[in-house]
């Protein structure tokens, strides 16, 4: 194989990385914001449930969260095999591809990571939130102002500015742990790079996927410190 | 009677704050509040604007009831409209950071006029009319606060009596019946209270209707038409300032200015 044909092939799987990273950015974010409420809500159930269910899924490895989420509801089932494997083949079949489609698969992975760092998005979303002085909501409210009309016209950018910081951190590391969707075999850039180890005994590859995160990592650092620019004229 | 207290208490877990509170003020009035720290000064002017509810008691302006701890108690909550009755000026300003010093000024008037226009299916021209004259009353009121040329400047950018005056002007852009002020001057330094202090006589002029929570005794004793002088929760003495300010018999009155003007001792503000 030549560097270009590797490289080819490599990008491939970098588009499957960015697409997750996408399609969890996408979702977890308003997921994300939707728990923080909930884990700030003045009903304690509600606080507490959702505080539990930040406690579990940050405290289980991505890794395993992505194979529990894969393998559980097929065991849980009536043992009639594997739900996400089942929708692998029914795709083929129903494209009537030549090789095995992956796409139950992704989706095993997409919930796996969107829940993952909607609970992380939540613990950010909330620190913002509670940082933000009680003076200016009790503000808003002698001026008139409704709970929407605070939070959407005084807070919100306020919070926005302050999580920017932990929230690339954040980001980064997503487009990383993109990589763990190899252990189901998700022909993403890793798995790609593993198969021609394995295959071919290039090894190489497995060090140049590198070059293809520290430039997307890159352009998102570029992005960050461009609305950290942008909001810094004001001070909050 | 213009603005009305009746039976105002208030508790927080267990403590009583206020242990009701009674008093009137005619339009056009100012009152002060003095008193020590936690003699509950501060509490009262958050129950008059509906930053807590009072456990009891009534609040009434020009004869209307804007407040009724029974009706709160009840779980319909205050109307916001009737909130409006009163402007608050803060300690510490709470100037919304990312707007600019104008914006400041007209983004609550231009929610308002933007939720009405969309209840009462005006034009968008009238909407576009009633917005235009939001901004000029803005204006108006930023150059009599003396900051029209900080217009649009961001609160970062201006000193902590140029915030309070921006804040000041926030709380008229409402057309409130009753001003009110939470030590206005606390977190300034003390050569700039006097240009806050000035904006506020300025406006005692013009018969603005007032309530100032101040340790600033001159202050006090200069604009104000009325003192009350809290102590425990409960107003322990009050009168005109000759009346509170000269030999009132109420021995803790007595205490609090007279500790108040030795530590002042040398130091006799505007």
């Amino acid at each position: 194989m030549t560097f270009w044909q590797i490289t080819l092939e490599l990008l491939h799987g970098f588009g499957l990385t960015c697409l997750l990273f996408v399609l969890t950015l996408l979702l977890a974010l308003p997921l994300g914001l939707g728990l923080s409420f909930c884990t700030m809500s003045r009903w304690k159930p509600l606080r507490a449930v959702s505080r539990v269910f930040v406690w579990i899924i940050r405290g289980i490895p991505l890794m395993l969260f992505i194979c529990m989420i894969y393998y559980l509801p097929g065991l849980l089932g009536n043992g009639s095999g594997n739900l996400f494997d089942s929708l692998d083949r029914y795709f083929t079949q129903l494209m009537g591809s030549g090789h095995l489609l992956y796409y139950g698969s992704f989706l095993a992975v997409l919930i796996a990571f969107v829940i993952n760092y909607a609970c992380y998005f939540s613990e950010i979303f909330r620190g913002g939130v509670e940082s933000i002085s009680h003076g200016q909501y009790e503000a808003g409210q002698v001026l008139g102002m409704t709970k929407g009309q605070i939070f959407r016209k005084v807070i919100l950018k306020q919070v926005i500015k302050r999580i920017l910081p932990p929230m690339s951190n954040e980001v980064i590391t997503l487009v990383k742990d993109t990589a763990l969707a190899n252990v189901i075999a998700i022909p993403e850039i890793i798995k790609r790079a593993k198969d021609m180890a394995a295959t071919q005994a290039l090894v190489w590859p497995l060090f140049y996927t590198a070059v293809f995160y520290l430039i997307f990592v890159g352009v998102l650092t570029l992005l960050f410190g461009y609305a950290e620019k942008r909001l810094s004229y004001f001070k909050a | 009677m213009f603005l009305e207290v009746k039976g105002l208490t208030k508790s927080f877990d267990g403590t009583q704050v206020l242990k009701g509170i009674d008093f009137t003020l005619e339009k056009g009035q100012v009152l002060s509040v003095i008193g020590s720290s936690g003699s509950g000064k501060t509490t009262l002017l958050r129950c008059i604007n509906s930053l807590e509810t009072a456990d009891a008691g009534e609040i009434l302006v020009g004869g209307n009831k804007i407040f009724d701890a029974q009706d709160a108690g009840a779980g319909r909550g205050i109307p916001r409209e009737a909130r409006l009755s009163f402007g608050l000026v803060f300690q510490s300003f709470h100037l919304f950071p990312q707007y600019t010093a104008l914006e400041n000024i007209t983004l609550a008037p231009t929610l308002r006029i933007r939720t009405l226009c969309r209840k009462r299916r005006l034009s968008r021209a009238a909407r576009d009319e009633l917005l235009q004259k939001a901004t000029e009353k803005a204006l108006e009121l930023l150059s009599k606060v003396g900051l029209s040329d900080k217009r649009d400047f961001y609160p970062c950018q201006l000193s902590g009596g140029q915030q309070q005056r921006v804040s000041i002007a926030r709380a008229l852009a409402l057309n409130p019946d009753v001003l009110c002020f939470d030590e206005p001057t606390s977190a300034l330094d003390p050569e700039i209270t006097g240009e806050v202090l000035k904006i506020i006589k300025e406006l005692a002029a013009e018969d603005m209707t007032m309530i100032i929570v101040t340790h600033e005794m001159t202050f006090a004793r200069d604009v104000s038409d009325k003192i009350l002088f809290m102590d425990g929760g409960v107003i322990a003495a009050q009168g005109s300032p000759e009346e509170i300010f000269g030999s009132h018999e109420n021995t803790r009155l007595q205490t609090f200015l007279t500790s108040f003007y030795s530590n002042q001792a040398g130091a006799e503000p505007v």
